[in-house]
């Protein structure tokens, strides 16, 4: 499966940075909603506890309170009269005076033996039923005074008992008030918590007191008894999340009486909401901050790249004067100027490359950059080619030296040219002659073949050279090329300072002799056995002669090369053929037979070579060669 | 039960077989705890014929410093009983008691008109203006009746012969009838008895004004 790839080097930049902002960004995003929910939770159940401790402090401070007001009513001397009447209708209605002057919801008289003696609530019933929170008169007893919460005709009331005293308990005065929305909200005021009474009984839960809206106090009739044994817990009624608080206030056998305290989530959230909006604003700015200086980040990385890829390219298609502007003092700037150095440098090399190739050859240059350029030689077989002007140098005496050096830069620039077009290494120009060599300094198998073909190349670019001059008025020159192939020492030869990368030895020696040979016999192109050897495959070529070199004591054979064997016309393998026949018998003294030979020769072909001999077997004639000889002419002659 | 819980009555000694005209009976009288248990009215009937009434001069339950001197007093059915005010403050004395109910409504140095007690029975004074004043006046048809001393022991000088003994106190469990003892008193020479009671908790204020307000406020 292929991965995802940016095509640039910006967008890569721009997606880590963005990617890696948005996801610190995301992670403290979820931190800080995590950390928040679970404070105000935490806050939320601290304020539930601090609201049930508020609710009691606020019952048990009303219940003190109650308890004063009852003691100082059940202290009132008149009651006490009235109680010692036993006139039930005067003790009601004094109770009932009584109960106005707290403003009591509920009063009742028991007797010190838990009897119900009087209740406001219940004017007619004279009878001396049970007081049904017995209970608490006994604690009263215990304790001075009491209270309870009981429920009264569906009602919470918060109840309290005093004894009165003459001085002797004689009877017990109840009163109570009820815990109403009045309670509630005045809770509510104190902790900004809702609050529920609530009663859970046999039959069911009773809703008495809330200061939720309406629509949410109709769906707390829920199950409790699965709730009641939890401290605090998550209820949603509505579309309200709350987290609840159960407080019992008071429990009697199935009865229990509870405080449900509520937060609305929401609104405990509220201010987190507010921050998270502020949050997602600064998260926006900072990722457009972001995004901003990575773009720019990420350009002043790739721009400057872009400006490399530029040059690379350039130094690529050679143009190694490319210089990139840039001007930064940091690493980028540093690549800039290495780069500006490193073309400096190509530029220089080039330049070096271009002029060495001008002075010597292509090759050589090669040999030379690429290696430890020092004196010294080696013994190689070369094909060596010497290369000459006929009657330049009477030429060059009539002419102005500068059309004479525009003739010469003009032949030496074809003859190089084919030189180079056949791997030959120009070893010097010496006025006119050109030296050139094949096989060194890199190895050439085809040296001899390669030197004859330029040979015949040279001679070519001659011909059409000649035309050119012919039209200048200029005398037709004939040039007269040497070649021989043998050994030879070759490489940078000179001084420490000032080198040639040539050659030496009798190979060369003898290409030159060959070349000057020409002039006698009156040919274009010579060459020794040697190259004859390794080429007579590819060339044809015609035995001229056998001649022995000054110094040297084997004589050598010397050939004509007419052309390439598929090249050349059937009329020069014909006088080849007739040449050779007639160079046999010369060779054989037999004068006659040689003279009708070269004759016949002549009768075809223009043949100077063939005059030579008919010369030189007349010479014969007259002065036998001796009986030793074997044909070979001494060229030091 | 509640014979089990008073059942603590017991002969301290056996009666001397001698007769003699009179004895004196020594009774000691502990509550719950065995804490002696002073003020407690000890009264003694008799199955034989007692003595009339004497006509009694009229008893005296004095008030000073804003408390009744006796707290509490024994007196026969129909003895009068006056109420001196010996504070420079009035007072207010009153009963609720079904024996008697009365009122002395505030006064200070003309002492009302002497209040005589008919029904036997417990009458609880108080004072209307002052909650912590207390006192009692026991009424009980017998000439026999004493009152414990600060060690909860009382006397009585008895005819030979025998006696059932009653014990009663401002804090007694209600179950007065079981509150007795029966003994044989000797014509001479002293027998002992010691009677156990059950006291509650008073609920009476006990918290005295002061210039500073109330000293406690506690229930004693």
């Amino acid at each position: 499966m292929r991965r995802f790839a940016f095509k640039h080097f910006r967008s890569r930049l721009l997606f880590y940075f963005v990617g890696l902002f948005a996801l610190t960004l995301a992670s403290i995003f979820v931190f800080v909603d995590r950390v928040f929910q679970q404070n105000t939770e935490s806050a939320i159940r601290n304020e539930l506890i601090v609201t049930e401790r508020v609710f009691s402090k606020l019952l048990q401070d009303r219940s003190a309170q109650l308890t004063q007001w009852g003691i100082a009513l059940a202290g009132d001397f008149a009651f006490k009269g009235v109680m010692a009447t036993h006139d039930h209708d005067t003790l009601l209605s004094a109770l009932l005076n009584l109960s106005k002057r707290v403003g009591a919801d509920a009063a009742m008289l028991v007797s010190v033996d838990y009897e119900l003696l009087a209740d406001i609530a219940r004017p007619d019933d004279k009878g001396r039923g049970p007081f049904f929170a017995a209970d608490m008169i006994r604690q009263a007893e215990e304790y001075g005074t009491a209270s309870t919460l009981v429920l009264m005709g569906q009602l919470p009331y918060q109840l309290i008992a005093v004894p009165i005293l003459a001085p002797d308990p004689i009877a017990w005065l109840c009163i109570g008030f009820k815990i109403d929305q009045g309670v509630l909200n005045q809770l509510k005021q104190l902790t900004q918590l809702e609050i529920s009474i609530l009663s859970l009984g046999k039959t069911g839960t009773i809703l008495h007191a809330s200061t939720l809206l309406d629509g949410n106090k109709a769906t707390l009739n829920n199950d409790w008894q699965q709730v009641i044994d939890k401290e605090s817990f998550f209820g949603s009624y509505r579309d309200s999340l709350y987290l609840s608080r159960l407080v019992v206030l008071h429990k009697q056998g199935d009865f229990t009486m509870v405080a449900l305290i509520q937060r609305s989530w929401h609104d405990a959230l509220a201010n987190f909401y507010h921050l998270r909006w502020l949050m997602m604003g600064i998260a926006l700015s900072g990722m457009a901050i972001v995004l901003l200086v990575s773009s720019w980040l990420a350009k002043t990385v790739s721009r400057p790249m872009q400006i490399l890829v530029k040059g690379v390219r350039a130094i690529g298609l050679g143009d190694y004067r490319y210089k990139v502007q840039l001007t930064a003092s940091d690493e980028i700037g540093e690549l800039g100027r290495a780069f500006n150095d490193m073309s400096g440098q190509l530029a220089e090399k080039e330049k070096i490359r271009n002029l060495l190739g001008k002075v010597v050859s292509p090759a050589v240059v090669n040999e030379l950059m690429n290696s430890e350029v020092k004196l010294g030689g080696e013994l190689r077989e070369i094909t060596a080619l010497f290369s000459d002007l006929a009657g330049f140098t009477s030429i060059a005496e009539a002419m102005q030296p500068e059309p004479l050096v525009a003739l010469l830069n003009d032949y030496l620039t074809q003859m190089s040219n084919q030189i180079n077009a056949n791997d030959g290494v120009i070893d010097k120009f010496i006025g006119d002659a050109v030296v050139a060599f094949w096989g060194a300094p890199v190895i050439e198998g085809r040296h001899a073949v390669l030197a004859l073909k330029s040979a015949l190349a040279m001679q070519h670019a001659l011909a059409q050279l000649r035309t050119h001059w012919s039209s200048l008025g200029l005398p037709l020159l004939t040039m007269r090329i040497g070649v021989n192939t043998g050994p030879a020492v070759v490489g940078n030869m000179g001084s420490i300072d000032r080198m040639d990368y040539t050659m030496m030895g009798d190979t060369v020696n003898l290409a030159a002799r060959l070349e000057g040979a020409n002039k006698y016999y009156g040919t274009d192109i010579l060459l020794s056995e040697y190259t004859y050897a390794q080429v007579k495959e590819v060339f044809l070529c015609r035995e001229l002669d056998k001649v022995r070199v000054q110094g040297k004591r084997l004589p050598v054979r010397v050939f004509e090369l007419l052309g390439e064997h598929s090249q050349v016309e059937s009329a020069s393998k014909v006088l080849c053929e007739m040449f050779a026949e007639a160079l046999a018998e010369f060779r054989q003294c037999r004068w006659g037979k040689a003279e009708s030979l070269f004759v016949s020769i002549l009768g075809d072909y223009d043949d100077a070579v063939s005059r030579l001999y008919l010369h030189r077997l007349q010479y014969y004639r007259t002065a036998p060669p001796e009986a030793s000889w074997d044909g070979v002419y001494d060229l030091g002659k | 039960m509640l014979n089990a819980r008073y059942a603590m009555i017991f002969y301290m000694f056996l009666l001397s077989p001698e007769l003699v005209t009179a004895g004196t009976l020594h009774v000691q009288v502990r509550d719950q705890a065995a804490n002696v248990v002073p003020d407690a009215v000890v009264y003694a009937l008799s199955a034989g014929p007692m003595p009339a009434a004497p006509s009694q001069t009229d008893v005296v339950i004095d008030q000073i410093d804003k408390e009744f001197v006796h707290p509490v007093t024994v007196i026969r059915p129909g003895t009068s009983v006056i109420f001196p005010n010996h504070d420079n403050i009035r007072h207010h004395v009153y009963s609720f008691s079904p024996s008697k109910t009365f009122e002395l409504p505030l006064y200070k140095d003309a002492t009302p008109q002497p209040v005589r007690f008919d029904q036997p029975g417990v009458v609880a004074l108080g004072c209307n203006i002052h909650d912590w004043m207390s006192a009692y006046i026991y009424v009980v048809d017998s000439p026999y009746t004493a009152l414990t001393d600060a060690q909860g022991q009382a006397v009585l000088t008895l005819p030979a012969g025998q006696y059932v003994l009653h014990v009663w106190h401002p804090r007694i469990k209600d179950d007065e009838e079981d509150q007795r003892g029966k003994t044989t008193v000797p014509t001479e020479g002293k027998v002992g008895l010691e009677l156990a009671v059950a006291l509650k908790k008073s609920f009476r204020s006990s918290a005295r004004a002061t210039s500073g307000g109330f000293d406690g406020g506690a229930y004693r």
